[in-house]
């Protein structure tokens, strides 16, 4: 048997020939690469949060106390910084009505 | 096809980049090549789309080792037929399902029984190496070298398998060489 014969012979025995262009095959890979990448991305978050559970685990035990005495110590300044963030945005706010009594801001 | 190398190095570079729309045209391209060659390798139609499927996905994780001057149907086959060795190998553990994996009964040898052979049937009777290069070289249109790129097998060792698969061919079929 020549090699032509041969390859004849594969070729008209090709088991259920599939065509030049299967939409739905190039579908099937497109979504198989789809979901790799969302496992790969969820890997990736989860193994991001383990880290950095991980990591506050380590660290926050060293850092609380600082935290809490920081905390303490700026205490009133954040409360003054807020009271004055509060009148600041009232008076913003009030500008139109403040306007009407010729008080421009 | 030298007229589609410019494009599919395009297409290659696009989905480098992250271009999913490219990788789908490079599957659309070459998709018929790869579910021919490894619809012989695998008998089940089924089994062997989602090989295909498989390799096309390991070839879009791995596009980076694509070197260039190998065209992704090489490429892609490749990966075909490392996963149609590893399926194999698993299959031959499990033993039981050997013979779906054929698609076949085990048969003798005796010239009678194998001449009501199909093609096809008698392809399978090959050792997978063999039939790899058989599919590539004689039913496909690869050539040797391009085979030996595919199979990671070098050059004389693929024009050996071709020449024993041929030959074992023949004698499956019944048919003088």
């Amino acid at each position: 048997m020549s090699e032509d014969t041969l390859k004849a012979l594969l070729m008209a025995d090709e088991p259920t020939p599939s065509p030049a262009r299967d939409l739905s095959f190039t579908i099937s890979v497109m979504q198989k690469i789809e979901r790799r990448r969302l496992i790969e991305n969820m890997a990736l978050c989860t193994g991001a949060c383990a880290a950095l559970a991980v990591l506050l685990y380590i660290v926050m035990p060293h850092l609380t106390p600082g935290l809490i005495t920081l905390g303490q110590a700026a205490t009133p300044a954040f409360v003054t910084l807020a009271c004055l963030a509060m009148a600041a945005f009232g008076l913003y706010q009030m500008r139109p009505a403040l306007r009407e009594f010729g008080i421009g801001l | 096809m030298p007229t589609d190398l410019p494009s599919q190095a395009d297409l290659i570079q696009r989905a480098r980049q992250g271009s999913d729309e490219a990788f789908s045209r490079l599957v659309n391209d070459h998709q018929q090549a790869v579910r021919g060659f490894v619809r012989r390798l695998c008998a089940l139609p089924d089994d062997a789309d989602d090989l295909a499927q498989d390799a096309f996905v390991t070839a879009w994780a791995n596009l980076h080792k694509l070197i260039d001057g190998v065209s992704f149907r090489t490429f892609v086959c490749g990966i075909a037929y490392r996963k149609a060795l590893n399926d194999r190998r698993r299959f031959n553990r499990s033993g039981a399902r050997d013979t779906e994996w054929h698609g076949l009964t085990p048969q003798s040898h005796t010239s009678t029984v194998d001449s009501r052979l199909t093609v096809q049937a008698a392809l399978a009777q090959l050792p997978i190496d063999q039939r790899a290069a058989v599919s590539l070289c004689v039913a496909g249109d690869y050539s040797h070298s391009e085979a030996a790129e595919i199979l990671g097998l070098p050059l004389g060792t693929v024009k050996s398998h071709i020449q024993k698969g041929r030959e074992k061919l023949n004698a499956l079929l019944g048919v003088s060489s």
